[in-house]
């Protein structure tokens, strides 16, 4: 079978949506504050300019996160993928680090109330 | 009683097979140390599934189906199931939109973007459910463009094989 004129135009068309959901995290972009971190169904707040080691275990594994100059990454991992390991540091806003195993999501968010600040300040 | 000839049910077979085989080669190469996207995979189980698709809908879904259950049974652990689960039915209801809306305005690379696209965003939705945040968001438009080229290169691939195993296998019959 040849390719066809709408196999490009799906292509196209998912390409197209991407961009969109892409862009679409950039309109709202201010400074990067936070890394919250998702387990056991909790969700925690970490401030991301203190500097600190956090150990977590969940779902019977244990993961060494550090938190270091605004950026975050996972430092060890019990696991057998160490995808979560591999993806590195993260200090953008909207930047997440996987573990599916462990069930967590380590995420950098921009604080809400930074941005009431700068508004009426 | 539906009819299940021994020709129809030694395709089936055979096309479970190879997805379970191509599943089980993906699972060894350690892809994602080349591409940093959590998850990503080419599926090039798919091209079984596909490859029926058009000879029949039912048995490209139990080739679907029989491949997501034994290759949990095989090699998964408990939670991967849920996600193979959900993004073979997305993808396998994608495709299926995506034939009855174009029909024969597309060949198997349309068919197969559409599928890994929304294999894709299955497995979103089923990790957003299991880590409890509706920020899986932020990370759907890599999975987006991850499910199109993966499709790309299976629905090239079936292209170039389709219409020469079938005309294999008609040599045989013969």
């Amino acid at each position: 079978m040849k390719i066809k004129y709408f196999d490009f135009m799906i292509i196209v068309f998912f390409c197209f949506v991407s961009a969109l959901l892409w862009g679409a995290k950039f309109i709202a972009k201010t400074e990067p504050t936070s890394a919250v971190i998702y387990y056991n169904q909790e969700k925690y707040t970490y401030d991301l300019n203190e500097n600190q080691v956090l150990s977590i275990d969940s779902s019977g594994i244990h993961l060494t996160v550090r938190i270091e100059q605004g950026r975050v990454c996972v430092e060890e991992a019990w696991c057998p993928d160490q995808t979560c390991k591999k993806t590195g540091w993260i200090d953008k806003a909207g930047e997440c680090i996987v573990c599916i195993p462990a069930g967590i999501l380590i995420e950098i968010q921009q604080e809400k109330e930074a941005e009431y600040d700068a508004l009426s300040g | 009683m539906m009819r299940f000839p021994a020709k129809v049910m030694t395709q089936t077979a055979l096309c479970t097979a190879v997805a379970l085989i191509f599943s089980y080669i993906e699972s060894l190469v350690p892809l994602n140390s080349f591409i940093p996207i959590p998850g990503f995979r080419i599926g090039l189980a798919n091209i079984a599934v596909l490859y029926l698709f058009y000879e029949s809908k039912l048995r490209a879904f139990l080739v679907m189906l029989m491949k997501v259950f034994l290759s949990a049974f095989l090699f998964g652990t408990g939670i991967s199931f849920w996600f193979a689960l959900s993004g073979g039915i997305f993808s396998f209801l994608a495709m299926m939109l995506a034939s009855l809306v174009f029909k024969d305005k597309i060949s198997y690379i349309g068919l197969s973007v559409s599928g890994a696209v929304f294999h894709n965003i299955g497995q979103l939705l089923v990790s957003s459910i299991v880590i409890g945040v509706g920020t899986a968001y932020t990370y759907a438009p890599f999975l987006i463009v991850a499910g199109v080229f993966s499709g790309i290169l299976c629905g090239f691939l079936l292209n170039l094989l389709a219409d020469r195993i079938k005309g294999a296998i008609k040599k045989i019959e013969h």
